[in-house]
């Protein structure tokens, strides 16, 4: 048997374990730069808030019905993300961390999974403070799919096997896991317009419309397990460091600060996991919403002799990529760097004439890694980052680091 | 000419690794790597207790006894994944020893049993109070008597949202 174990609305729910009064209260988080609603409360749904809905559509309804508005504080999400995964591991070691609010768990042996999973509910919710939803089935996808019933319970727990032909024939064809928007629309002109028909269709007939992929998921939805569970992480192939701008960047210094910052966060990633990137691209983008603009983009990729995690060596690289790509005039609204080809550091082949790296270079590098981490990244930092950043993001609503800042820690009534 | 076998000299030297000396392969499952090596990080982050003064110079006779590490965490923290901190405004607890500003442990995992200093959400806010249950009804009570007694009723908007384990309090 596995479990989804789902964060409800987990964005709001984390606003929400720091601020009681929220509670039975409508309340959306804003994407970065607030752009659109990420996650909303339920109260927020009711009030007709789409999912990803522009920010400025909604102001005024939002300034109606008095729903509370914050920009997201990825800080706190990811710390009480570490929380309730490591609440739920106590109940299930065998388990896949899917996304910042789902995990797999297999509770294959277990006596009654659904009576273990409302104990984990509840531990959870009292432990951290954060509302989940545990999905029970016998494949990842079926776990899924009851995950969804799930939220719909009062008890957040639900438990769908393949032969429930009345519960897979109210599951629109759209809300199976691993059909996309595309492959609905094509199941659905060939009458396979909910789980059941789906599950009961022909598997040639799957596999031409959607080739193996597709089948394997029809296949789940009968109960035979085809998706493993993945432990580990794979590898990233790629790992990529974005943000859109406050404000529209001009200037080629502010945007070299930028990237220069785009590069050290990317670096960082790939040191963590003790990956290597064999090349490097850097792209810039203007606004493509402001048709009253001139719109200009561009990218440039440069492959390394030799694969490195060197941080000035990134960074100067993305400058110089930066520059070569850089075009006066222009309002750019985003800039971003790309790492690609990661490979496991140890895997790498030499150069025939060099050593890896310079020594002293590796030494200051880690060195100046250690520092930042220990004392923060405000402590120690390449000159190439700037010290103003008046181009970083706008998070004009974001609540405190409740969680991950002395400074920031809730302060109680009086 | 002889073909295949061993190619003497050939290979990097013994001992040139960027290590200085020889090294061995260990065996972990892969599923056990990431815990296994930040375990590693955190015992080197952690500084060693020593059993007596260190004595600069000469070898300490104590080193024989060096006894693992003290580490405040697990001190005053039994569960991390149920443990916040927040902190005290005000001296409504002052008799329990919370002062303005100190620094509170809470661990929600913990039961709020009777006599047991808690955190509750009260009509949507934060605040610390000794919890009491006497002949059926709940209670906070503060600890300073220019402070009233709150007897929790059923149509407040109250939850209890941890149990205070320790105070941190700066000298």
């Amino acid at each position: 048997m596995i479990a989804l174990a789902d964060c409800n609305n987990f964005y709001v729910s984390c606003e929400r374990v720091f601020r009681p009064a929220l509670r039975n209260r409508p309340v959306i988080v804003l994407s970065n730069n607030d752009g659109c609603a990420v996650a909303r409360s339920n109260e927020a749904k009711a009030l007709g808030i789409p999912m990803g809905a522009p920010y400025h559509q909604i102001k005024k309804l939002c300034e109606w019905n008095g729903v509370t508005v914050f920009s997201s504080n990825y800080e706190l999400y990811g710390d009480m993300s570490r929380r309730v995964t490591s609440v739920l591991a106590r109940f299930a070691p065998d388990m896949e961390v899917y996304s910042i609010d789902e995990s797999f768990l297999n509770l294959s042996g277990v006596k009654s999974p659904l009576l273990l999973s409302q104990r984990i509910r509840k531990t959870v919710g009292r432990w951290t403070g954060i509302p989940i939803s545990i999905g029970l089935g016998n494949t990842k996808t079926l776990a899924k799919l009851a995950n969804r019933l799930a939220k719909k319970k009062k008890t957040g727990c639900f438990e769908v096997s393949a032969g429930q032909d009345e519960v897979l024939s109210g599951i629109p064809v759209e809300d199976i896991w691993g059909v996309g928007p595309r492959l609905s629309i094509r199941l659905q002109r060939v009458g396979l317009t909910n789980a059941l028909r789906f599950a009961r269709a022909p598997s040639s007939m799957i596999r031409s419309i959607g080739g193996v992929t597709l089948e394997r998921t029809q296949r789940e939805l009968s109960g035979i397990p085809c998706l493993e569970m993945e432990q580990v992480p794979q590898p990233r192939k790629n790992t990529c460091s974005s943000r859109s701008f406050g404000r529209p960047v001009e200037s080629l210094s502010e945007l070299e600060e930028a990237v220069a910052n785009y590069a050290v966060k990317a670096t960082r990633k790939i040191r963590s996991e003790g990956s290597l990137a064999s090349a490097l691209q850097v792209f810039i983008k203007t606004n493509r919403f402001r048709e009253d603009q001139e719109q200009y983009s561009n990218a440039r990729t440069l492959a390394f002799d030799e694969p490195t995690d060197d941080l000035i060596r990134v960074v100067k690289n993305a400058k110089s990529l930066l520059r070569s790509i850089y075009r006066k005039g222009y309002a750019y609204k985003k800039a971003g760097v790309l790492l690609i080809d990661l490979i496991p550091k140890g895997a790498q082949q030499g150069l025939l004439f060099e050593e890896h790296g310079n020594p002293r270079r590796k030494e200051f590098v880690d060195a100046l890694e250690e520092v930042a981490s220990q004392y923060g990244q405000a402590c120690a930092f390449l000159g190439a980052q700037g010290v103003k950043q008046k181009w970083s993001m706008r998070r004009e609503m974001r609540t405190p680091r409740y969680t991950t800042s002395w400074d920031e820690i809730p302060v109680l009534k009086r | 000419m002889t073909r295949g076998g061993k190619r003497e000299g050939a290979g990097r030297p013994k001992g040139s690794n960027h290590y200085g000396e020889k090294t061995r392969p260990v065996r972990i499952p892969v599923s056990q790597v990431d815990r296994i090596l930040r375990f590693v990080k955190e015992k080197e982050n952690q500084l060693p207790l020593y059993a007596c003064g260190v004595s600069a110079g000469f070898p300490s006779p104590a080193d024989d006894y060096l006894e693992g590490v003290l580490d405040l965490n697990t001190h005053l923290i039994r569960e991390p994944s149920a443990t916040f901190f927040v902190r005290a405004n005000g001296e409504s607890m002052i008799g329990a020893g919370i002062h303005d500003g100190d620094l509170l442990v809470v661990d929600r995992s913990a039961q709020a049993k009777d006599g047991k200093v808690v955190i509750v959400a009260l009509n949507g806010e934060l605040t610390v109070k000794r919890f009491r249950k006497d002949k059926g009804q709940s209670w906070l009570m503060p600890e300073n008597s220019k402070f009233q007694p709150i007897l929790l009723k059923e149509e407040d908007d109250t939850h209890l949202w941890g149990v205070v384990t320790s105070v941190i309090h700066s000298l």
